[in-house]
């Protein structure tokens, strides 16, 4: 197993930084092109979730990310010590031409685990993608 | 950030950044609407040097459509890679936007 560790400051250009490294930490770990495209995508989403909802209060608490990459697996652990109790969406209430909504479709889309644990201290959302190319 | 652009007749043709995420879309999607404005709302959206893109960046691509629709223009897109092109399909815009691999046939769709 491999692993890549960072913080992520929130804000959209420091997420696409961190999704830039993660992709390329799964080049250089040898997975397919289209894997690390998904992957990276759902982290995006993921990341850019946090940065949008989060609290005012909470703002400059970075979130903490792992990305282990496993035999047929690639799984994202993001610890967010400011997240706030909540549901994961809904991923069919977008339609055709609303301009959002579509983070979590593509998350449920193609992750196999979608994970949010409430933690004593913030939350830890995880997952997990199986590798196509084992 | 400034668009690189070109006209084809009465069609515009406008090449998307190499990644089109949630950093960039605010600026991206206020430039286009400006060309809208100012230039033509019969628009190719060219997405081939696209390498990366999330759910902001799918958003200009509606809100492109949704403004130029709205002044009687219409959008296609042109050129997505395989991985750009999977998550269109994932977010089903392929039953929103027609796609096209030639520039030409993207300007025809328009005329």
């Amino acid at each position: 197993m491999m692993e890549f560790n960072t913080t992520v400051p929130r804000d959209a250009l420091a997420v696409d930084a961190a999704v830039a490294a993660v992709a390329e930490f799964l080049r250089e770990a040898g997975v397919a092109e289209q894997d690390q495209f998904q992957a990276g995508v759902c982290l995006a989403e993921a990341l850019n979730n946090v940065v949008e909802h989060g609290s005012a209060e909470a703002s400059r608490a970075p979130m903490a990310l792992v990305c282990r990459l496993e035999p047929d697996w690639i799984r994202f652990e993001i610890a967010d010590p400011a997240g706030g109790p909540y549901t994961l969406p809904d991923p069919d209430a977008v339609d055709g031409l609303s301009e959002g909504g579509r983070g979590w479709l593509i998350i449920r889309g193609w992750m196999q685990q979608v994970e949010l644990r409430q933690e004593s201290v913030g939350t830890r959302l995880l997952l997990g993608m199986r590798r196509s190319d084992k | 950030m400034a668009l690189i652009y070109s006209s084809q007749g009465d069609v515009l043709f406008v090449e998307l950044p190499t990644r089109l995420v949630m950093g960039v879309a605010p600026e991206v999607r206020n430039e286009i609407k400006d060309l809208i404005t100012q230039r033509s709302a019969r628009i190719v959206l060219d997405l081939r040097e696209v390498e990366f893109v999330d759910s902001s960046g799918l958003s200009v691509l509606i809100s492109t459509l949704n403004s130029a629709k709205a002044v009687g223009g219409d959008v296609v897109l042109l050129g997505p890679r395989a991985p750009v092109r999977s998550l269109i399909e994932l977010t089903r815009l392929h039953h929103v936007f027609q796609i096209f691999d030639a520039p030409d046939a993207a300007a025809a769709a328009l005329g």
